[in-house]
């Protein structure tokens, strides 16, 4: 199958499957074009659609093959009109951390990693605008990025076997924030009060692939409040 | 009114199943849903129930009492049901009385078998779905992801039909003990394995591993590496086989995680999964590559096959 516009290869996810990978010039570019079809499609969600599954550079389509093959479905894709806003993000949250949080408070080994001073750290971290490149590992499970190089720190030599719920956390150029309580291998820097997972929800994860992040400080009584609200 | 059924001894595992969570896994949540959809299918339709009607997916010997008179079936390879002690006939339709005790065996341990019960099952619907998923946590009686303990009961709105007596020709059933290769989609990063490991992964044989589980069952033989590491986390399709660096493959099921970064050779053909699903350990695979389109041309004339049965039985 040609790729076209952004799609710069088409590969087959078994018979009911098709997998589209996107170029530009960086992971953000590739994942907002990303953003784009996976919009597009489920703007007007075809009857044969089962699963559009968007992640950095690629977005998985699963289709009902009783309804379609793979010529449908790629006959419908080259016709998508995308709407591309380089980098837009989909919807805006700002995420309140309550930094060095007992529970989950990595803050040093973060400090000694990078050479930064904590409070450097919570200003590099609140600085950034994050984009979610893609959602899994669990459900709600939102991966962030990019970290300023600076700020880049590795996974922990032996993950935490409970990670708290809203956990804020860093890993290599990505963020995240644990939804569930999880084991874990992430540096963690605070904790949120946020509801980032609902199951019973019609939209169980508030964040969504495409969706951009932002964090700010809270003290502890601003958390306590926050989490009793 | 509702009737009931409490679970006496729930074997190696008893989990609540469904047709699984549609739509949700570009949220995260994991596409779970029955390992053996067809036994899955042909249970409830032994029972009159809609296609998707929750049933137990059982591993091991079980013992269920039922507290109402209802209507049951129970479905997989070898597989047996006894009621009251009695021998009762597999493979179709029991109708029960109240206070009747029921045990489901099967021959081969690591198989599974579908049992369904006729109605509306009252069980919590998460994101879509009374899917059981341990892993999330999610899905099940309580909705918490626990399997069925001893002493848990269900509840069950019966269906408005009669009383129906429904039997499934055994010749209905996937080709559990074929050991025909199994059809596989050459997909994802299979260009990218080179022309000598693919052949070494269509010429070996592969032996099930005991590592494996609703997630994916681990298969071991010749390693077939494909070099590359670094891959940035993508979609995975039921059935994909993904390969990680010791060059052993994964089978990836129903309760697989929603997105990875193991570079995958090719995604097994529907039809072929039951089979593999209800391969034990010790069990060998052959893989046979197979053109996406035809794989749907063999697909479809199976379940042209399933429909029509059910339509004119």
């Amino acid at each position: 199958m040609q790729p076209f516009d952004n799609v710069r290869h088409i590969a087959f996810a078994g018979m009911d499957g098709l997998i589209l990978y996107f170029g530009g010039k960086d992971v953000t570019q590739m994942n907002a074009a990303v953003s784009a079809y996976h919009l597009a499609l489920k703007a007007n969600p075809p009857i044969w659609l089962k699963e559009a599954i968007p992640s950095y550079d690629s977005l998985l389509i699963l289709f009902d093959a009783k309804i379609t093959d793979s010529h449908g479905v790629y006959h419908l894709l080259r016709q998508l009109q995308p709407q591309m806003s380089a980098g837009k993000s989909l919807r805006r949250h700002r995420i309140p951390v309550w930094y060095g949080a007992p529970e989950a408070n990595d803050l040093d080994e973060v400090a000694s990693h990078t050479g930064l001073a904590v409070s450097e750290i919570i200003a590099l971290h609140t600085a950034t605008v994050y984009r979610v490149f893609a959602v899994g590992f669990a459900p709600g499970f939102a991966y962030l990025g990019e970290s300023p190089e600076r700020l880049s720190v590795p996974r922990r030599k032996t993950p935490r076997t409970k990670v708290p719920a809203g956990a804020v956390a860093l890993a290599d150029r990505q963020a995240a924030v644990y939804p569930q309580m999880s084991p874990g291998g992430w540096q963690l820097l605070g904790l949120s009060p946020l509801t980032l997972f609902d199951p019973a929800s019609a939209q169980p994860a508030l964040l969504q692939a495409g969706d951009a992040v932002e964090f700010y400080e809270i003290d502890e009584r601003e958390y306590l409040e926050q989490v009793k609200a | 009114m509702t009737i009931s059924f409490t679970m006496i001894n729930p074997g190696f595992i008893s989990l609540i199943v469904d047709a699984g969570r549609t739509g949700m896994q570009e949220q995260g949540f994991s596409g779970s849903g029955p390992l053996d959809v067809e036994a899955f299918n042909f249970a409830n339709w032994l029972c009159g129930n809609p296609e998707g009607n929750p049933c137990i997916e059982i591993a091991g010997d079980v013992h269920i009492r039922f507290e109402h008179s209802a209507t049951i079936a129970v479905c997989g390879p070898a597989v047996s049901l006894a009621v009251n002690g009695e021998p009762a006939s597999e493979l179709a339709t029991a109708n029960l009385s109240a206070g009747d005790e029921v045990q489901v065996s099967q021959q081969l341990a690591g198989q599974r078998c579908y049992f369904a019960v006729q109605g509306a099952w009252q069980v919590p619907e998460i994101a879509g779905s009374v899917c059981t998923v341990m892993r999330e946590k999610l899905g099940g009686l309580a909705g918490d992801g626990k399997p069925l303990h001893a002493g848990d009961t269900i509840q069950v709105v019966p269906a408005a039909q009669e009383n129906i007596s429904r039997i499934l020709p055994a010749s209905m059933l996937a080709p559990y003990d074929s050991d025909a290769p199994v059809d596989i989609i050459p997909a994802y990063q299979h260009d990218m394995f080179s022309s000598r490991v693919r052949a070494t992964f269509y010429s070996s044989a592969y032996s099930v591993t005991p590592q494996s589980d609703r997630m994916g069952y681990r298969i071991s033989g010749p390693a077939i590496s494909s070099g590359f590491e670094a891959m940035r986390s993508e979609g995975i399709n039921c059935g994909s086989v993904q390969v990680p660096a010791d060059g052993q493959p994964i089978i990836m099921l129903a309760d697989r995680q929603t997105l990875g970064g193991y570079p995958k050779i090719g995604v097994i053909a529907p039809y072929d999964l039951p089979r593999v699903a209800q391969s034990v350990p010790g069990t060998t695979l052959t893989f046979n590559p197979v053109d996406p389109e035809n794989a749907r041309g063999t697909w479809l004339l199976r379940q042209a096959r399933i429909d029509n049965f059910f339509r004119n039985n």
